[in-house]
């Protein structure tokens, strides 16, 4: 592992014509750490999650796991390679599988720790493992898509966690959860972060970032604005406006309480 | 651990395989006529092709539209190799399919990158592209055709008698179901599933999508090839009109009729359509027609085709053996 920790992001620029999604974006998270991208819509949250998952390709910039440049990497190479695996900001589960089946694609696509295919049998048992650790065992069998919300949330989650992952991407994995669905997935974050799982978490909620992130980066227009601690950025002037800058409809859920600054567009 | 995957169910249980062959075996001892088993080689023969197609279309849920081009390339492969360079049958059907399963890497890799209509449009540019090389004239025939092809021969029994012919394309119809069950519900089977759930999801949990399509595509390719290759010497000649646009779309149909994704459904709705051709009058273009109506009716009453109709008569049995509002929710997740 090299000093420049587990995940890294350097000067990651998107364009897509005219527009720049994403702008000379840096972020280092280190190996165990959880490192909250937040910022208000539009922001290019989702963008910088979707250059690291290998889904686009970056104008500039490189990305780097484990110190290696993962940049040009398709998808498939990163999930077994660079054990780097994400959840999506809509529940994208495969419809046509019941719970276990959809752990069993992404557990079959994984390699054992000595960079060898996984046969079937050790698919099948870690599949097991996973369902008991998240209480899905007696869902196992289901459609994955008749579940609830809440339980096809986890199972994305899930679906993570048979990938037996080094990085994790997470794109708003609290929306739509109730707030005790929220404290287990911060209990699970915490848990993930216990086996030296880095987590990069996209998210709005502004409790569960301050309840698990060791670091935070604040995107707005596809800038850095500011980082440091969830406590340090909230208190940061910068992030104040863009979050109450009167653009963001979700003011509310930033935990600090100041005027409402003037519009800077 | 029962578990209710609908795509890969049909694929888990060896009985229909079974039945499939029994009957498909047993109709050659049913004294049948030469007609009718010359109607069962066609059947048998469109069957195979409309079950290669179906892992592309069904499985992987990429709409290939060519199919007949690349029963073109087993026939005319299998057929060339026998009559000018005096290849033995098998070894001859070998190299068709290896042909077919060589160009269908190079479409797919190329043609696979595109989506829907557009991957629909590039598969049937090249199974038309391929009928209109074979109209050339030159040393494969044009329009005229090709003939004479010499009957198969194995192993130094050569199969003149109808039935034998029939018996050959049975088995191969057979073994195509065994293999194409077994890729289904294999690793393989379940990462077509995925990309045809949801590809951008299939690609995070790392399947490889751009390998997995180009691979279903090929082996659909070199199915419907085996098709052809099987077809050719029991026909003694074959033209391009055997491998016309019209022939593609017909295996699509029968893609459709059968439920995508279903090869019991795609063999029964290949016996359909290749009967309503061979007993509608006017060759062609009439039961075209009533076929459309058939299109028609099975999207409005069965979507799911014939697969559809085993699944509302699982959701029936289990209405009866367990009174409740419960049951009908199976039926509601086939009709959508």
């Amino acid at each position: 592992m090299s000093a420049s920790g587990a995940a890294e992001a350097r000067g990651i620029t998107c364009r897509f014509g005219g527009l720049t999604a994403v702008s000379e974006v840096s972020f280092s998270a280190a190996k165990g750490e959880i490192h909250g991208i937040i910022g208000p819509n539009g922001a290019g949250k989702t963008t910088l999650l979707n250059v690291l998952s290998g889904l686009q390709r970056p104008s500039a910039g490189s990305v780097l796991i484990g110190g290696e440049d993962v940049t040009r990497w398709p998808s498939h190479r990163l999930v077994a390679r660079a054990r780097l695996v994400r959840t999506f900001q809509t529940v994208r589960l495969f419809s046509s599988m019941s719970v276990r089946e959809n752990l069993m694609v992404a557990a079959r696509t994984t390699t054992t720790p000595d960079h060898k295919k996984i046969s079937a049998a050790q698919a099948r048992e870690r599949v097991e493992e996973v369902l008991a650790r998240l209480s899905l065992d007696g869902h196992a069998a289901e459609p994955a898509t008749a579940l609830s919300y809440g339980l096809q949330r986890r199972v994305e989650l899930a679906r993570v966690l048979v990938a037996d992952p080094a990085v994790v991407l997470l794109d708003e994995p609290a929306a739509g959860l109730s707030p005790q669905e929220r404290h287990d997935l911060a209990d699970l974050l915490r848990e993930m972060r216990g086996s030296g799982v880095t987590v990069i978490l996209v998210e709005h909620h502004m409790d569960l970032v301050h309840a698990v992130c060791d670091t935070c980066t604040v995107l707005d227009f596809g800038k850095v604005i500011a980082r440091g601690t969830p406590a340090q950025v909230t208190a940061n002037p910068a992030v104040l406006e863009a979050y109450l800058g009167g653009r963001h409809h979700r003011a509310s859920e930033v935990d600090v309480t100041v005027p409402t600054g003037e519009e800077d567009r | 651990m029962p578990d209710k995957a609908f795509a890969l169910r049909a694929g888990r249980h060896l009985a229909p395989t079974l039945v499939a062959a029994v009957i498909l075996i047993g109709f050659a001892f049913t004294n049948a006529g030469a007609t009718d088993l010359a109607l069962g080689v066609n059947i048998g023969v469109a069957a195979i092709a409309a079950v290669g197609l179906t892992l592309t279309i069904g499985g992987a849920g990429q709409l290939a539209l060519g199919q007949a081009g690349f029963m073109a390339i087993g026939a005319y492969g299998t057929a060339y190799l026998m009559r000018d360079r005096e290849v033995a049958f098998l070894p001859a059907l070998a190299a068709g399919v290896a042909l077919a399963l060589v160009i269908g890497v190079l479409v797919g890799y190329i043609a696979l990158r595109l989506r829907g209509h557009y991957l629909a449009m590039a598969t049937l540019a090249v199974g038309t592209g391929i009928h209109a090389f074979l109209m050339l004239p030159g040393p494969l025939g044009g329009v005229n055709g090709y003939a004479p092809i010499p009957f198969p021969e194995i192993f130094g029994y050569r199969l003149l008698d109808p039935r034998d012919q029939y018996l050959l394309v049975a088995v191969t119809l057979i073994l195509v179901l065994l293999g194409s069950r077994w890729l289904l519900t294999a690793r393989m089977g379940r990462e077509l599933a995925a990309i045809r759930d949801d590809e951008v999801a299939a690609r995070s949990v790392g399947v490889n999508i751009t390998a997995r399509k180009v691979q279903v595509f090929a082996i659909s390719s070199a199915i419907g090839a085996l098709a052809g290759g099987v077809n050719a010497p029991l026909q003694t000649a074959i033209d391009p009109s055997l491998f016309s646009t019209a022939v593609s779309i017909q295996l699509f149909v029968m893609v459709i009729l059968g439920g995508l994704g279903s090869i019991y459904g795609a063999v029964l709705a290949a016996a359909l359509v290749t009967w309503l051709i061979s007993v509608v009058p006017g060759r062609g273009s009439w039961a075209l027609t009533v076929l459309g109506l058939i299109v028609i009716a099975f999207m409005a009453l069965l979507p799911d085709g014939f697969a559809g109709l085993a699944r509302v008569g699982r959701s029936l049995k289990a209405r009866w053996s367990r009174p409740g509002p419960a049951a009908g929710t199976a039926v509601g997740e086939g009709s959508k």
